[in-house]
């Protein structure tokens, strides 16, 4: 009995129990993430909150989709090759550092830390500027010596820990032996470093998988990895398909880990990353001559666009017709596809900005004129769309779609015939309002309620922010992408988003209703233009061209859910889209369309004041 | 065999071996000793090749290996923590020196064999050190530079890691198999005990600079130098002068203390200053007065520690000096003579025992 007592409380400081609790309770939520993410990759439906039933739907979306694999396969072959590169450059320095005094050993020593401590995003920009500055194209090569920078630090400071732990007179004893200094270092030094070694690399290895920013920073037009694809796809909301990517990532890493883990339990550890190195040389050896004897001489095209914003199957065509391979790359806004182009990345030949945004770009001389005289296609376009203020010409950009922000609600719910802005603001609505996060579209929004054209007069900016903060309270939350799921579970009564959405929304169920403002609607527009330097600039008109063909365009606006300002296109539509008001309002409504314009200075006052709503 | 001339080595300033010269014989047991920092490793590593000599020659069997990086001589090292490799089990850590040397695979397997048995490793070979007493490693240490048959075998501190038991069962085992193998051995330790019962000479070393290389009888015996007679074993020295030196016997004069005749010794010209050493097992305690052929001394007993087989008397002479006497308690008990402190007595011992150290 005693002995009993003592042995579960030798101390006499208890069991733990609260130490046990809470380690349990952190676990627990460490995985639960995860759990949920595999459960919902099983999802059927589109939706990430809500169960739908099993399915492995979005496996298969998953592995049918070229673009998704692209980025996986961009993903690992930068992975394995700055992997290898910087273990074996990391080992060299390591060895130097840990074996050697030599001129300059303490600072080479503590500039090795740096990449450990410096902000990843000043990493990135220094890096960007340092391979514009030696005319490095942005693309493989430019990623992997980014990733061998930093990785290389940490395979270092791994490596060397150990190496200071190494006893010495190991190697004197190999030398003892007869050993060259070669053979020491293969037989004695390497197995002993081996453990090292190995965690080094497979540091490298997730460091290099998981990075995004310096990736951002480094990736050219070509080059896309995983995690950048990830996130330029969230934009269209976080589709299982996600889940599907990630739920693969999560099994492979964790079986990798397993494998690696149950190898050392066997022993041989110099014997694991042996054939960890071999296995990964041997990829990088085959992945190059694969792609040097398949090296396809076709033409190339590279479009920088928002996701899923071009009919993938339309591509495909595309490709066939006229043999050429095409490549898209992603950016979430126009400040996005701004920033790429001001850095410098080439590459891209046909970039799909916003109105406001072409003005923008041709004026920094970043796009070229169009050969329109190649567009044979050029008339089908709504004249009523081109040559507008932000390019008069309208040689520098041709209309792809356009779309606008508007309403819709629950008829269900609300009882009332809404027709004006004003239903945002209405008390009896609280807490079952949403607007989308989005600073032009909502201060438009306001301007609007309050009877007022968007200009330049800070008084009017005034009364518009105060009104919006009135409105604050009455908000579910302001919400980009999950519209569709608030309305269709019945969470929000009324719900402000652009027309897209609410043809979806519509299709769920009569109940919703869409309502187009009698004080008007904010108009975007979006339109193809060619960068300046441009590698396949024909190609790219080739694609406009191609686009611009009436059956091809109805196709296309058939995936992407907006209109395109091709009007014969309508006629090859189904009825369901061709009559649809949320995809083609009104032609009164386009007569009186506003488009967003480039406010210029005063741009930052805008800013402000829509920071002064959100922190409300 | 191995001649070691003129051997310098320092570090900037600081001189850690001086101009040592030593000639070791093939098949001999050698052994260096000193106090920790005396140098001894060094001269040691300078033999593997580890350390650079700032001057001097390291031959071997006529050819000089000063310059020789250590994987290009014909010398092996066994370490002090034995160096084993942790990532090979015994047989390869065994065959390593063989598999550098690209001996022939059925070669090498026989050799092993041959060596495990030698060390008593057998059943053990797949063993990896890390699953092995500090006794087992020490022996495939062994077995990994013997088996290489090197013409110098060098040892550092090999007992010294080892339970005090293990280490007295190994130092037999050692001898043993450095007689079988007739290969030469240089080993290194801080270990009197050790030097003196495997050695077959001896090399004290002292601030870089060997003091006296002998036989261990001579060194125990005869020795040459103050740090020597007080380095080696228990030793009582007193200052003192030779008086006279006539038909072969000093007179020497102590301080204080009375003179003291010694029959056998090196006999230093008469007026030299001298330290007189003697052994405290070389001494009795005595109520009576020393004979005719004795020297005797009169002391006071000032304590008495009994440690089992002898017992130790720390007595005090009338000029104050302290000497050490110990007795064997199985003659103490045969004569009944035990002395209890505080008491007059006398020390005796035979003109022929002691030592006259030059200062």
């Amino acid at each position: 009995m005693a002995g009993n007592i003592s042995r579960s409380n030798d101390l006499g400081i208890g069991k733990g129990l609260l130490l046990k609790l809470v380690t349990y309770a952190s676990v627990l939520f460490l995985v639960s993430p995860l759990v949920i993410l595999i459960v919902l990759s099983f999802n059927s439906g589109r939706t990430v909150s809500v169960w739908e039933g099993f399915s492995t739907h979005w496996y298969s979306v998953v592995f049918h989709d070229a673009d998704l694999w692209g980025a996986i396969r961009n993903t690992f072959l930068i992975a394995i090759v700055s992997t290898v590169v910087a273990t074996i450059l990391g080992t060299m320095a390591a060895l130097a550092l840990g074996k050697y005094k030599f001129k300059g050993r303490t600072l080479v020593y503590n500039v090795l830390y740096i990449p450990t401590i410096l902000p990843e995003i000043i990493f990135g920009v220094s890096l960007l500027a340092l391979f514009l500055l030696i005319r490095l194209p942005l693309g493989y090569i430019s990623i992997i010596c980014a990733h061998i920078t930093f990785s290389m630090s940490f395979v270092t400071l791994i490596v060397l820990a150990k190496l200071n732990n190494f006893d010495h007179r190991l190697e004197e004893a190999s030398l003892d032996l007869g050993a060259g200094r070669w053979q020491t270092f293969r037989y004695v030094v390497l197995p002993n470093l081996a453990p090292a070694i190995l965690s080094g690399a497979l540091f490298a290895f997730t460091l290099s998988i998981d990075d995004f920013i310096v990736t951002f920073f480094t990736a050219g037009a070509t080059s896309a990895t995983l995690p950048l694809k990830i996130y330029s796809l969230i934009k269209f909301g976080v589709t299982p398909a996600l889940n599907a990517v990630s739920t693969v990532l999560i099994v492979f890493t964790v079986t990798a880990l397993a494998l690696a883990n149950a190898m050392q339990r066997t022993g041989g550890i110099s014997k694991i990353l042996k054939w960890t190195l071999a296995g990964m040389g041997a990829i990088v050896l085959l992945f190059f001559v694969v792609t040097f004897f398949f090296r396809q001489e076709k033409k190339q095209l590279y479009l920088y666009n928002y996701a899923e914003y071009v009919s993938a199957e339309l591509i495909e065509e595309f490709e066939r017709r006229y043999d050429v391979e095409v490549s898209v790359n992603y950016f979430n806004d126009n400040e996005e596809l701004l920033s790429r182009l001001q850095m410098g990345v080439e590459g891209y030949d046909l970039i799909f900005p916003t109105a406001h945004m072409v003005g923008i770009l041709k004026a920094q001389g970043l796009i070229q004129p169009i050969d329109t005289s190649s567009l044979t296609n050029l008339p089908q376009v709504d004249p009523r769309f081109r040559r507008l203020d932000f390019d008069p010409s309208g040689s520098y950009s041709v209309p792809y779609a356009y779309g606008f922000i508007a309403m819709v609600y629950n008829q269900d719910q609300i009882k009332d015939s809404i027709t004006s802005w004003r239903a945002l603001w209405d008390e009896k609505y609280r807490s079952n309002i949403l607007m989308v996060d989005d600073m032009n579209d909502v201060l438009f929004t306001g301007y609007r309620y309050l009877g007022y054209e968007m200009d330049k007069d800070p008084r009017k900016l005034q009364e518009v922010t105060e009104a919006l903060i009135r409105q604050k309270p009455l908000l579910l939350k302001y919400e980009n992408n999950m519209t569709r799921d608030y309305m269709v579970a019945g969470d929000v009564w009324i719900a402000q988003t652009w027309n897209g959405f609410i043809q979806q929304i519509l299709s769920a169920g009569e109940r919703f209703k869409m309502v187009i403002p009698e004080e008007g609607v904010l108009f975007f527009m979006d339109n193809m233009c060619i960068p300046k330097n441009a590698p396949n600039k024909e190609t790219a008109e080739l694609f406009i061209n191609f686009l611009l063909e009436p059956r091809n365009a109805a196709r296309n606006m058939e995936i992407i859910a907006y209109a395109m300002p091709v009007p014969a296109a309508r006629d090859f539509l189904p009825d369901s889209i061709r009559n649809s008001q949320a995809i083609f309002p009104p032609d009164n409504v386009i007569e009186h369309m506003t488009l967003f314009r480039d406010m210029g200075e005063f741009n930052t006052l805008l800013e402000e004041a829509w920071t002064r709503i959100k922190v409300r | 065999m191995l001649d070691i001339i003129s051997l310098h080595k320092s570090y900037g300033q600081n001189h850690v071996v001086r101009d040592v010269n030593l000639q070791i014989a093939k098949g001999e047991f050698f052994c260096l000793l000193g106090p920790s920092g005396c140098g001894k490793t060094t001269i040691l590593r300078m033999i593997a090749g580890f350390e650079k000599a700032t001057s001097g020659t390291i031959m071997l069997d006529g050819a000089d290996i000063t310059h020789l990086p250590p994987n290009k001589r014909d010398v092996n090292t066994m370490f002090q923590n034995y160096a084993l490799f942790p990532n090979f089990n015994v047989a390869e850590n065994i065959a390593y020196g063989l598999k550098m040397k690209k001996t022939p695979r059925q070669e090498i397997a026989d050799r092993v064999d041959k060596v495990v048995r030698l060390a008593g490793l057998s059943g053990l070979e797949e063993r990896m050190p890390a699953q092995m007493s500090g006794g087992q490693q020490q022996r495939v240490a062994l077995a990994r530079a013997l088996i290489n048959e090197p013409r110098v075998l060098l040892l550092d501190e090999p007992l010294s890691a080892l339970d005090k038991k293990i280490a007295e069962q190994t130092r037999i085992e050692l001898a043993e198999l450095q007689r079988q193998v007739g290969i030469t051995f240089i080993f290194v330790t801080h270990n009197q005990t050790e030097a003196l019962a495997l050695a077959d000479r001896i090399a004290i070393m002292n601030n870089g600079v060997i003091e006296q290389c002998d036989t261990p009888r001579n060194i125990y015996e005869h020795p040459r130098t103050r740090f020597v007679a007080d380095f080696i074993g228990n030793m009582n020295m007193l200052q003192g002068r030779v008086t006279s030196v006539a038909q072969g016997v000093a007179t020497v004069d102590l301080e204080g203390a009375g003179q003291v005749i010694l029959s056998q010794c090196d006999k230093p010209a008469a007026g030299t200053s001298v330290l007189f050493c003697i052994r405290p097992e070389r001494m009795k305690l005595s109520l009576l007065e020393p004979k005719g052929y004795e020297n005797g001394l009169r002391a006071t007993v000032k304590s008495k520690l009994y440690v089992g087989d002898t017992t130790h008397y720390q007595v005090q002479l009338q000029c104050g000096a302290m000497i050490k006497v110990i007795e064997q308690n199985y003659l103490l008990q045969l004569s009944n003579e035990f002395y209890d402190i505080g008491e007059e007595v006398f020390i005796n011992w035979s003109q022929t025992s002691g030592e006259l150290v030059h200062v």
